[in-house]
Order: structure tokens, then sequence, then C-alpha cells
């Protein structure tokens, strides 16, 4: 038995064939309407998606960067407020150049060292004993002043002893010194 | 059998055939340029992405540095002034105490403690002792004991020895 595929039509205007025309406009459609769907949709949701991704992150980021701008001219502002105290924090104790600091005021006999020990966890503390000699009590008041002053950080603490020698006072004092660990 | 004309080239598709599939090809190809564009450009915008998190990252940990020298600087800074009012202190508290001894006394050794003072000298009477230095001594320390010792002129050789309390 023979198969006998019926044939289509030919419809013609002004020598156009419609029916595959039709078809080739049918055919256009499917194939527009499959790369719309299968590449355009989700090349345009996947733009979107990374676009506005980029834009969230990207707001986030100028935050902080002002915030880290900002840090960094609070960091130093205050450094160069405190450099004085940040260096002397960091400096060495020198027992004669303390000895020459303090000349105008008193005549230091000695310098005894005592102990160390770590102070807030980030300082350590060395203890000194100094035995010097002095004209008036005035002077050590103005040696206190100035110890201020001072290239290092240093405590004048008890106890204090004021002894009258010879026409002279002989004072002994703690001394505590304080470095940054 | 001869013909006149000559056979005309017959192309594989008609002239309509032909248009159709230059046109959906054209189409399709635009849609493929402009899929990848897109597709290149959210590629671009993922690799700025992954840059701005680095970014935000490393901001993050130089913010937390810069916090931690800040708290620093500010815990050095306290400790400076710290010790400057406690210098100050010392040199008024011992500047006052030393303004108590009056005239008449005299002073031979003055030993200060956070919490005692004992005081060595001498005075022409006990009076003069109990009037002018002993008040001042009562009205800062919780315990005052001295103890006089004639000396060979008729004056007094005191030990002042005054304690204060922990609550004070």
């Amino acid at each position: 038995m023979k198969l006998k595929i019926p044939k289509i039509p030919k419809i013609e205007m002004f020598g156009i064939d419609i029916i595959k025309n039709m078809l080739f406009f049918t055919l256009f459609v499917v194939v527009f309407l499959i790369l719309l769907g299968i590449l355009v949709a989700p090349s345009i949701k996947m733009f979107k998606l990374q676009k506005r991704e980029y834009y969230i992150t990207k707001r986030q980021a100028d935050k902080i960067e002002t915030h880290l701008e900002d840090k960094t001219y609070e960091y130093q502002k205050l450094y160069k407020e405190n450099r004085k105290v940040i260096f002397a924090l960091k400096r060495e104790f020198d027992k004669d150049n303390f000895k020459m600091f303090t000349k105008k005021y008193m005549d230091i006999l000695s310098i005894k060292d005592k102990n160390i020990s770590v102070y807030n966890k980030n300082f350590i503390k060395k203890t000194y004993i100094v035995s010097a000699k002095l004209n008036t009590p005035t002077d050590f008041y103005q040696f206190v002043d100035m110890s201020k002053n001072y290239k290092n950080i240093l405590k004048i603490y008890f106890p204090i002893v004021f002894k009258a020698k010879n026409g002279d006072i002989k004072l002994i004092y703690k001394l505590e010194h304080f470095k940054v660990k | 059998m001869y013909s006149f004309t000559r056979a005309n080239k017959k192309s594989f598709f008609a002239e309509d055939t032909k248009l159709w599939l230059i046109f959906i090809s054209a189409v399709s190809a635009l849609m493929i340029l402009f899929a990848s564009f897109l597709f290149i450009e959210a590629l671009f915008y993922k690799s700025d992405i992954k840059e701005l998190k680095t970014q935000i990252i490393d901001n993050n940990k130089k913010i937390e540095d810069f916090t931690k020298k800040i708290d620093f600087i500010k815990q050095e800074k306290q400790l400076y002034t710290k010790i400057s009012v406690n210098n100050e202190l010392l040199k008024d508290g011992v500047k006052n105490l030393l303004d108590l001894i009056p005239d008449p006394i005299t002073l031979t050794n003055i030993k200060i403690e956070k919490k005692s003072l004992y005081i060595y000298g001498v005075t022409p009477t006990k009076e003069v002792y109990n009037v002018l230095l002993l008040p001042p001594l009562k009205s800062i320390f919780t315990t005052t004991t001295t103890h006089f010792y004639q000396m060979e002129n008729g004056w007094y050789r005191f030990e002042s020895v005054n304690i204060l309390k922990e609550e004070q």
C-alpha cells in the first residue's frame, strides 16, 4: 500500500506564496521565542541581578571607605596631639640624663633599681629609689612641676623622706618609669 | 533538441525563502549578540563585586587596626594624665603638709607615706606643739601619736606618728 502525503495547496496572491510565508513567519516566531527564553531572558535576569548586587556592594564599600577615612583622620589627629606622650612611652629611662635634668633642682646621690612590673597589661613599670640633696622643699615642688616636660613618663611616689643634714635637705623618693611593653 | 534560449541558473532556494532565512538568521544573530553582551556585562559586574568584597574585607581590617591603635593612644594619654594629676596632687599634698609646720618647730626628719606621716623634730615647749601642730594633724589623720623627749636645753625632741585609716 502506498502512503500518499496530502499536498499543501498553493495559495498565491500577487505572485506571493501565502502558505509558505505563513510557515516561515511561524518559524521566525518560534525561533524568536526559543532564543528569548533560552538566551536573552536569563541573560537579562543575570545582568539585572549582578547589577543590583554590584550597587548594594558598592554602597556598602563606600560606607566602609568613609568610615575608614574617618578612622584614619581620627587616628592621625590623636597621634599628632599625643606625639610627645607616645614617644615618651617608647623611651628607656637613662639615669645620667635624668641626673642632668634634675641638676637645676637637686643633686642626685643615687638611683637604685627596685623592681619591674607589668602595668595595665600594656605597660611596664620600673621602680627606682632616688636619693638626692636639695636646698629647699621649693626645689622639690619645681622638680615635680617640670617632670611633666621630661622625655620619659615619670611618677613621683611615696614614700618621700625629707631629712635635715648639715644645713641641706636629704630627699629620698620613689620614682616610677612607665614604658610601653 | 536544441533551444534558442539559454537555460536560467536555478537557485536551490526560492527568492522569498532566501529572504526569510536571512531575516531569521540576522534576528537570531542579533539576539545571541545581545544575550552575549548582557552575559559579559554581568560577568564584569561579578568581577567588580568580588573586587569590592575584597576591598570591604581589607578596609574592615584596617578599621579594626585603627580602632586598636586609637584605643591604645587613648590608654597612653589616660596614663599620662593620671600620672600628671598624681604628681600634681603629690606636690600639693607635700606642700600642704610642710606648710602646716609652724615657725617655732624645727623638723629633722619627715617621712610621708600613702597612708601615714612620720614627723621628727624639735619644739621649744610641748604647748607650742600641742597648740600649733597637733590640731591640724588630728583633723587630717585618724590616729595621731606623739612622744616627747626632753633635751638638755629644755626644748623637746618629738616623734609624731600619724595614720590614716583605709576608709578615708
